[in-house]
């Protein structure tokens, strides 16, 4: 039970750092959009992939932490607890709250740990049942997917290979997609595409350049991800954002280094969705592959229409102001400091500090005259 | 490498297929010289659809010297009745006497068609009554 409620804790506070970081960026792109980095879209999916590494990577921040504290590195008694802290101030009356409210509000993962893995009610079992059943169902979706996709590539016909990366061509796909497996990476295009020159170009270059930027990697491990955190919105609005940063991080780099027009491009983009949408995709699960435009509506994640749309009025607008930008290593400093500091700062204090034993008391002490005026 | 067949052409398959037809055979090279001067194909993509149409069993090639001939392995004739078995099924609930109906009520349809499609019929129908 101690490794499962370890599993758990570590689950928790991997969905507060999700939304803390999330909350973070939302801040940070604000900035870069009012600091003349508004189409600095390479650099922002860059900051982005940084902060969700270093939320994966934060029980490392942990440990570091800890290990500074038992080697003395850090003076005796500091704290960077986020519980500690609101319990201090609360100690000195910054706020007033009844301490049984205010205890029980200090310990709802406690409470929240309890119920779930040790269910007993109803409630419990229901809520339990509902998590396990969705995380599974999700990774069902992503393995159909896989299958979908695999039985697609196999569909599709060799055209050239360079080294791991399989070129093929598809009469059953209208919109070309990059993918990959364990050891080789695809680019699939639709055959139709080979009598149409410009737009083979562009949806080459298109591909390659997220080969580039890894984003067919991003793809697969945030829809694996998504079905460990499926009930966690932050979690849709984090994929919208790197899906839409990539696709406009893409048209740009293409635009900026291959030199082909930007009436060329939308032209190409506009041809291939108009295809997508006369041949429409029997499969209507979203496979993990990184498609060169979508043109399905949908209600949760991205609006293929709306984001075709962006990319477009982006390319035009961006035309000007096309700067390359190199990522800002003391942003991505500071980012990775506060979410290290936040890191720690949510961890479960499980120890007895002279706060948590004087709350104790005084709610002991709340209990007992409850008591008394019962009697 | 393993054949996949399939049973239609793509549009740009067509094309292809209706110029192989054309010449009997013909290389790729072939192939291009009978296309629009305004298509502007590479040779590349020419070769690389000729080689899908032989993968998916519709042609079939030959080495000659350094250049591959191809030869269409299905009739012209073959593939128009696969298509209009195809389109009878999925558009007219598998009865063609609805799309001939449909063909003979086109205002395009001129008089020497309709006496053609007429001929065509009463010969059909005496092959079969004797």
């Amino acid at each position: 039970m101690i490794q499962a409620s370890s599993i758990f804790n570590a689950y928790i506070n991997i969905n507060i750092l999700l939304v803390v970081s999330f909350s973070l960026w939302l801040i940070v792109r604000f900035i870069l959009n009012r600091s003349g980095m508004k189409y600095a879209y390479s650099t922002q999916l860059r900051l982005l992939n940084c902060v969700f590494l270093a939320i994966l990577f934060s029980p490392l921040f942990v440990l570091g932490f800890n290990l500074a504290g038992q080697y003395g590195a850090l003076p005796a008694g500091f704290s960077l607890n986020l519980s500690d802290f609101v319990l201090a101030q609360y100690l000195n009356g910054s706020f007033e709250m009844q301490a049984v409210e205010f205890e029980q509000a200090l310990r709802l993962r406690d409470t929240l740990r309890v119920n779930l893995l040790q269910p007993t009610g109803w409630l419990g079992f229901m809520v339990a049942a509902l998590m396990i059943a969705g995380c599974l169902g999700f990774f069902l979706r992503c393995v159909i997917a896989g299958f979908q996709l695999r039985n697609i590539i196999g569909r599709s016909y060799p055209w050239r290979r360079l080294g791991t990366l399989h070129l093929r061509l598809s009469d059953t796909t209208s919109v070309p997609f990059s993918a990959r497996s364990l050891r080789k990476r695809y680019i699939v295009i639709p055959s139709a595409m080979l009598s149409r020159s410009e737009d083979l170009k562009i949806a080459l270059a298109h591909e390659f350049q997220h080969f580039r930027q890894r984003d067919v990697e991003w793809e697969i491990g945030l829809e694996l991800l998504k079905s460990v955190f499926f009930w966690n919105p932050v979690i849709y609005f984090w994929k919208r954002q790197i899906e839409q940063l990539r696709e406009l991080a893409c048209d740009q780099q293409v635009l900026q280094h291959k030199h082909i027009g930007v009436r060329a491009y939308c032209d190409c983009l506009l041809r291939v969705c108009r295809d997508s949408l006369a041949n429409p995709p029997r499969d209507r699960i979203a496979l993990p592959s990184v498609a060169l435009v979508q043109c399905q509506r949908k209600i949760i994640g991205v609006d293929g229409v709306r984001l075709l749309q962006q990319r477009i009025e982006s390319l035009c607008r961006s035309q000007g102001e096309m700067q390359s930008h190199r990522p800002k290593r003391w942003l991505m400093a500071v980012l990775i400091g506060l979410i290290a500091v936040s890191t720690i700062a949510i961890q479960d204090q499980s120890d007895w500090s002279q706060d948590r034993l004087m709350l104790s008391s005084i709610v002991n002490l709340e209990r007992l005259e409850a008591l008394n005026k019962g009697l | 490498m393993k054949d996949k067949k399939a049973e239609f052409l793509t549009e740009v398959e067509l094309e292809f297929m209706t110029l192989l037809w054309q010449l009997e055979q013909g290389s790729v090279r072939d192939v291009l010289a009978k296309m629009s001067p305004t298509r502007n194909l590479a040779y590349t993509s020419a070769a690389t659809i000729l080689r899908i149409l032989e993968q998916k069993g519709f042609v079939t090639s030959t080495k000659q010297g350094k250049t591959f001939i191809y030869k269409p392995l299905l009739e012209k004739d073959a593939y128009q009745s696969r298509s209009l078995k195809k389109l009878s099924e999925n558009l007219f609930d598998n009865t063609p006497s609805i799309l001939v109906a449909r063909l003979v009520d086109d205002s395009d349809m001129t008089e020497d068609a309709l006496e053609e499609i007429r001929a065509l019929i009463e010969k059909r129908l005496k092959n079969d009554t004797s």
